[in-house]
């Protein structure tokens, strides 16, 4: 015990060595079964990374299978090549007017703007003027190919598999896509998408096509939209079921490894939840003085209840009525309700969705929903949304079913929507569906922001790594681009 | 109708604050040896290990006093990455002041002045973990007159009344994006204060065995008024205010200790205890913001602390008349369970392994120091927070490891 204060005299040196606590480094990643050498993506917006209404070169270096092959690198992954748009198209970005005036629009930015009103507020504007001429666009293209990544913003499962959809001669009959004709191949211009991705000779794949089927058609407000939604039966080009077999076989012909995903329900995006059935707010003199400007109309209804015309139940329904504070907008009702005489119109009840790019000023300065009805394509009723349910789980099984038989991994986007809806928390932060608050989606409602194509990244690498063993490492989905405030 | 942004909750993270953070260093003495001291007396200290013994001294004036310097790191481990984080935490320094007064002897005054709760960690601000904390700092002292009485020759009784008071600071970053790249983050800081009680009885068995027994009861460490301040782009300022106050509880747990002492021969003694800390009480940290909007609202955490045990054993040896050495041990149970483990308080079972040494210069002044090193296992954990059942989220979480090691001095003085 004598040399016992000598001891304590190293103890501190000792200690000192071992403070800073060590790990056993983690086993490098592999691909398990699965060989990411040549990942080749194919798809939509979706898989191209378009977002904020727009796809831009930011946007495609940022897109799901961006972020997905930067990980498979770890696990053996090869390089990813894109054809990145360039100039104007490349930095302002290139998107489709959602006005319907065939304009070539840059992408959406959240900046401050003045309404009819005069009320300035904060909002997704276009950042810029639209493009006066859309030739560039088509051309715009920085690197030759064969390419890491065959998305075709606008493109229904049918059009991978149409000749011709590249062919810039086609443009004009509406039958090719100038998304696809900037990079489609030079020497066979009528090569289909799926051909093209095909021959890019995959070492794995991944494939999202359907969201289009049935969202061209939403978005356009349903049945009075000039969009139909993807039949299930029909010939491969024609009908989904026979189409997305074609397309699974086409890239499995090499034996190539994949995943699939499949359709989520496009009727809880933003795009249809954020201006709301009962966003018309009044006060009580408004209410009171558009209650007597509905005092003819709701009497002509009672009188064709009284007459036969329209059972109680149907008169109920068509009658407007407000009172101070929020409201149900005033939409036009389907044709088959009309009662002559009479505008066609009734309120709109929980289940009907306006979708966002129903003009605002319309809303706020021109009496839409409160004096006249907001006209039928931009609202979706039970009808529409059930007819695009239905669908979506139909084409879902299709999905599943092809992923079982062909032993490809399957991703379920669906289920990501779903739980994203009550919030999705990665790392403390927590996600949803909001409009700009939730934080995942673009600014354009419909197309994920990089936050979003980061989570769907993630679910990628999940169902691959438990169906190939690969041990793929996931993202912090922190660290992306979300919804950037000025 | 309104503008469309109208709520920003969903982008709000949840505010957090600190638990498991007990500290456990309030005598050099005990340090060196486990860090017991409930069945025996060695001076002063008492008043905080087990007021029974304040009487137990054989002078009229007792004055114990010291700190420690706790260094410590911790470390982080991603299990997807393997990437590594490491706090760089400032030195934590707890203190202690005790004094007792022997009136007669039956009955002793005392008092003491002792930092049993705190926490000191810096993980940094852009750390993988920084939605959940960027850096915290918690500290609590502890005032407690208290007096004790010999009820019979073998039995002492002691009561100290606890006045606790101290202050916390948590910053945190948020995931609002901006286009000139400021962080976004919230600031909350405060004083609490809360009351309780220090209870302790002791039996003198034999001559050579002692038994103790305390229980410290829990404080309710009320927090009112403390600044809120939020970093958010100058859009999200009308649903998060910048500056904003809250008010929240904290409740530190109460320890009941059962401890045995030996003399085996005339120099060594050997000294066991059990503690147990029903830490169980930090169900939720919910913080009550002064102003709510439609997208900022109160907030509530899970913790879900469970009851803790501690395990002492520890010796202590009589070199010669002057000198006085201890080596002893500990094993101190985490409260965190692994799906809620916050990296606020990174806090692993540990394995505390002590020395010490006192030296008499006089029969009145003799100096005591301690170290202790402290191996927090490594575990693997995760903050499941409100997010219970998601399948496509990830929770924040990995592999943690810690250690730290603690000089300490302190002097005691009679007369």
């Amino acid at each position: 015990m004598k040399n016992l204060h000598k001891i304590l005299y190293l103890l501190p040196l000792a200690f000192a060595f071992s403070c800073e606590p060590e790990f056993d480094d983690l086993p490098a990643p592999t691909g398990g079964s699965a060989d990411f050498t040549n990942y080749v993506a194919v798809g939509n917006s979706l898989t191209a990374g378009y977002q904020s209404n727009a796809l831009s070169a930011d946007g495609q270096l940022n897109s799901f299978p961006a972020i997905l092959s930067a990980q498979m690198k770890l696990a053996g992954g090869g390089e990813h090549t894109v054809p990145l748009l360039t100039g104007d198209y490349g930095s302002r970005g290139a998107g489709l007017d959602l006005l319907g005036q065939n304009l070539i629009v840059p992408e959406l930015k959240l900046d401050y703007s003045a309404d009819c009103l005069g009320e300035i507020s904060l909002g997704p504007t276009l950042d810029g003027m639209p493009y006066g001429s859309a030739q560039g666009f088509f051309t715009s293209n920085a690197t030759p190919g064969p390419y890491n990544n065959y998305a075709v913003p606008g493109a229904k499962s049918f059009h991978l598999l149409a000749p011709g959809y590249g062919n810039a001669a086609n443009l004009a009959n509406n039958s090719a896509n100038p998304y696809y004709v900037r990079f489609a191949n030079p020497s066979n211009n009528n090569e289909t998408v799926v051909a093209a991705a095909a021959s890019a000779n995959p070492t794995f794949f991944s494939l999202w096509i359907g969201n289009n089927d049935v969202l061209g058609y939403a978005t356009s407000g349903g049945d009075e939209g000039n969009e139909q939604i993807t039949p299930i039966a029909g010939p491969a080009g024609v009908g989904f079921e026979a189409t997305y077999n074609a397309l699974v076989a086409s890239l499995t012909a090499n034996g190539a490894n994949g995943i699939l995903a499949n359709i989520p329900d496009i009727t809880s995006i933003p795009f249809f939840n954020t201006i709301r059935w009962n966003n018309l707010e009044l006060t009580a003199a408004e209410a009171t003085a558009l209650n007597q400007a509905y005092a003819n109309y709701n009497a002509g209804i009672d009188q064709a209840v009284a007459g036969g015309a329209l059972t109680e139940n149907q008169g109920n329904l068509k009658k407007i009525n407000f009172s101070a504070g929020n409201n149900a907008f005033v939409i036009n009702d389907r044709p088959g309700r009309s009662v002559p005489g009479l505008p066609n119109i009734r309120q709109a009840l929980p289940r009907d969705l306006i979708i966002l790019s129903t003009p605002q000023d319309s809303l706020k300065c021109a009496g839409w929903g409160s004096q006249k009805g907001i006209p039928l394509n931009y609202v979706l009723d039970k009808t529409e949304t059930d007819a695009i349910k239905g669908a979506i789980d139909s084409y879902n099984s299709i999905i599943k079913q092809a992923a079982d038989n062909n032993n490809l991994a399957f991703v379920d986007t669906k289920a990501i929507l779903e739980e994203m809806e009550k919030g999705l928390s990665f790392n403390g932060v927590t996600y949803s569906t909001q409009f700009i608050s939730g934080g995942a989606f673009s600014l354009d409602g419909v197309h994920p922001n990089t936050v979003g194509y980061a989570i769907i990244a993630n679910a990628h690498i999940d169902a691959i790594n438990s169906k190939y063993g690969s041990s793929i490492p996931k993202v912090d989905v922190n660290q992306y681009e979300g919804i950037v405030f000025p | 109708m309104k503008r469309l942004i109208t709520s920003l909750l969903s982008i709000l993270p949840l505010i957090s604050l600190a638990g498991g953070f007990q500290v456990n260093l309030q005598g050099n003495q005990q340090a060196g040896m486990g860090h017991l001291g409930t069945g025996f007396y060695l001076g002063a200290s008492s008043t905080f290990f087990n007021p029974a013994m304040m009487g137990h001294s054989e002078n009229k004036f007792d004055l114990e006093f010291g700190g420690s310097g706790i260094i410590s790191s911790v470390a982080f481990q991603n299990q997807m990455t393997g990437d590594v984080s490491r706090t760089d935490n400032p030195l934590g320094t707890p203190f202690y002041l005790y004094g007792t007064y022997k009136i007669n002897d039956e009955l002793t005054a005392g008092l003491a002045v002792y930092t049993p709760f705190g926490s000191s960690v810096v993980w940094g601000d852009d750390w993988e973990g920084r939605h959940l904390i960027q850096d915290i700092s918690l500290q609590a002292v502890f005032i407690q007159p208290t007096i004790s009485i010999q009820a019979s020759e073998k039995l002492s009784l002691g009561l100290g009344f606890v006045y606790a008071t101290g202050n916390v600071e948590i910053n945190r970053a948020l995931a609002f994006q901006n286009s000139n790249n400021i962080q976004s983050g919230a600031s909350l800081s405060g004083g609490a204060n809360g009351y309780g009680f220090n209870f302790g009885a002791h039996y003198q068995a034999t001559d050579k065995l002692g038994i103790g027994v305390t229980y410290r009861s829990g404080v309710k460490m009320e927090l009112e008024d403390g600044d809120a301040e939020f970093t958010v782009p100058t859009p999200v300022q009308a649903t998060v205010p910048p500056t904003n106050t809250f008010s929240a509880t904290l409740p530190l747990p109460s320890t009941t200790t059962i401890g045995i002492s030996y003399q085996l021969n005339e120099k060594l003694l050997i000294s066991a205890e059990y503690s147990n800390i029903n830490w169980d009480v930090y169900e939720s940290l919910d913080f009550d913001f002064e102003t709510n909007t439609d997208g900022f609202q109160d907030s509530e955490n899970p913790r879900r602390y469970e009851s803790s045990s501690i395990f002492r054993l520890g010796f202590q040896y009589m070199v010669n008349d002057k000198l006085t050495a201890r080596i002893g041990g500990y094993y101190d149970e985490s409260p965190i369970q692994d799906d809620f483990f916050n990296p606020e308080t990174p806090n692993s079972d540990n394995l505390g392994l002590t020395a010490g040494l006192s030296y008499l210069f006089s029969d009145k002044l003799a100096i005591d120091a301690s170290f202790i090193y402290i191996n927090g296992l490594e575990r693997e954990s995760y903050y499941t927070g409100n997010n219970l059942n998601q399948d496509f989220g990830d929770n924040f979480g990995g592999k943690y490891k810690s250690s730290s090691f603690i000089p300490g001095i302190g002097v005691r003085y009679n007369f």
